[in-house]
């Protein structure tokens, strides 16, 4: 009994001299925060990329609960690969909370080059979508890098208890722009997933075989896999998470897109 | 969904019951709570009122609170409940103070959100998310003075207390990177006895 009271003894004088903040309840939503970060980065790929015929991109998945790994692999890019930009395959974090976003945060925005994400199924818990908005914005989004057309959105379809409304075919097919030479589509949950609406599934595949889509890349599922999609078998790639120390590093230009899988010690 | 309006209900009811609980200490039976409560942050709202018991030779308190948590903050129903359960090992008196140098427990808070869920498995295919939205379970450490002088100073502690919960210590134990300050909260209150 003596050990435990020096333990807790110990503990709450460590608590009382390091600065804990004071917290009204976990699922608490920041107010007045915009920081609109996929916007503002997009700028910067746009800026800083904007002529380049091959982009190098290293796409991150399903960080959530793994801190010190995702650093590790932040710290990995910045070092050995001379990225455009980034892109965030959704999940975030677990559970979709105030202090989380702020942890994940403080180790994403360690990344030299820009960081685009999508929203994942955790990342839509609780006030999680709130948050996700007035951290990175929209959840569906796009932007086109020399001729390639990047378009990220939300197809955590469970979450919005398969309503029919996410995905949102209407406004992909409004969003595509017909002038870009290839497409790249970015979400969270395969179409050929279970978690994806099956009624907007086939939808879904229809848009991607009838325009000129370079890839499908996509979370969720913590592995490694590539496999073709759609008639005109378009290549799909899902991320690992990086709680295993992976990450997929994709080289796209307007005609094609390589991918592989980097695994750092 | 009709389960928690039913709820609710009692929520508001309570709240409306508790001035009466809490200014009936003249008479002294058994169901009278022995205490009031009034805590800052913690958790479980911005203000809380609490009543409970104190037993076991004042090594044990049980209380329950009753949470306000402004809507702005994320919430469609800003009250929240708790259960809190605390242990106290040692008391250290002299004529000026009276000391309690650490209490330790846990609490289970819980909110009414038709929109979070209660257990996952009411939504979600079997194993698919494995805590609560609604339910919280929490761990905390803290500390109490009290001064002694008149008869309302005898009878009132202020308290610290810091608090996490499960979630959050799923990051502390697999993360460097989340630090103590990180997962706990800091919160403070005061405690008013009757007897």
């Amino acid at each position: 009994m003596v050990k435990w009271k020096k333990i807790f003894t110990i503990l709450l004088f460590i608590l009382i001299f390091i600065k804990c903040d004071p917290e009204y309840h976990p699922y608490y939503i920041e107010n007045n925060r915009s920081l609109q970060l996929n916007e503002k980065n997009i700028r910067r790929i746009i800026n800083e990329a904007g002529d380049k015929d091959t982009l190098v991109i290293p796409f991150i998945s399903d960080t959530q609960r793994a801190l010190d790994e995702t650093l590790d692999i932040v710290e990995y890019i910045n070092k050995n690969i001379n990225a455009d930009f980034v892109i965030h395959g959704g999940d975030i974090t677990d559970f979709g909370l105030e202090r989380e976003y702020e942890w994940m945060h403080e180790v994403l925005q360690q990344l030299n080059a820009p960081l685009v994400t999508v929203a994942g199924n955790h990342d839509v818990l609780g006030n999680g979508e709130t948050i996700y908005q007035s951290y990175y914005g929209d959840l569906n989004y796009s932007f086109k890098v020399n001729n390639v057309q990047f378009i990220l959105m939300n197809t955590n379809s469970r979450e919005y208890q398969f309503n029919g409304k996410i995905p949102d075919i209407n406004w992909l097919n409004n969003e595509i722009d017909t002038t870009a030479k290839g497409i790249v589509l970015v979400v969270h949950i395969s179409p050929v997933d279970p978690d994806f609406d099956r009624e907007l599934e086939s939808k879904f595949i229809e848009l991607m075989d009838y325009y000129p889509v370079l890839g499908l890349i996509h979370g969720h599922v913590h592995s490694y896999k590539v496999y073709n999609i759609g008639t005109g078998e378009i290549p799909a790639v899902q991320a690992p998470t990086t709680r295993k120390k992976k990450f997929v590093l994709l080289k796209i230009s307007e005609d094609s897109m390589h991918y592989e899988e980097i695994k750092i010690n | 969904m009709k389960k928690s309006k039913s709820i609710k209900q009692i929520t508001t009811f309570l709240l409306l019951l508790f001035p009466v609980i809490a200014f009936s200490q003249e008479m002294k039976k058994w169901y009278i709570p022995d205490f009031v409560k009034a805590h800052f942050a913690g958790s479980m709202g911005l203000i809380s009122l609490g009543t409970g018991f104190t037993y076991a030779n004042y090594k044990f308190e049980t209380d329950l609170f009753i949470c306000y948590l402004p809507k702005k903050y994320g919430f469609e129903y800003p009250v929240t409940l708790t259960v809190k359960q605390t242990y106290l090992p040692y008391t250290y008196n002299n004529k000026t103070l009276r000391v309690i140098p650490f209490q330790i427990g846990l609490f289970i808070n819980t909110t009414f959100e038709d929109r979070f869920f209660t257990r996952a498995t009411s939504r979600y295919p079997s194993g698919y998310y494995w805590w609560s939205e609604n339910i919280r379970l929490n761990v905390f450490i803290g500390s109490r003075i009290g001064f002694k002088g008149n008869r309302i100073l005898n009878k009132l502690d202020l308290l610290v207390e810091f608090n996490t919960n499960e979630l959050y210590l799923t990051y502390f134990f697999l993360n460097r990177e989340a630090r103590l300050e990180d997962v706990f909260s800091f919160s403070m209150g005061m405690k008013y006895s009757f007897f």
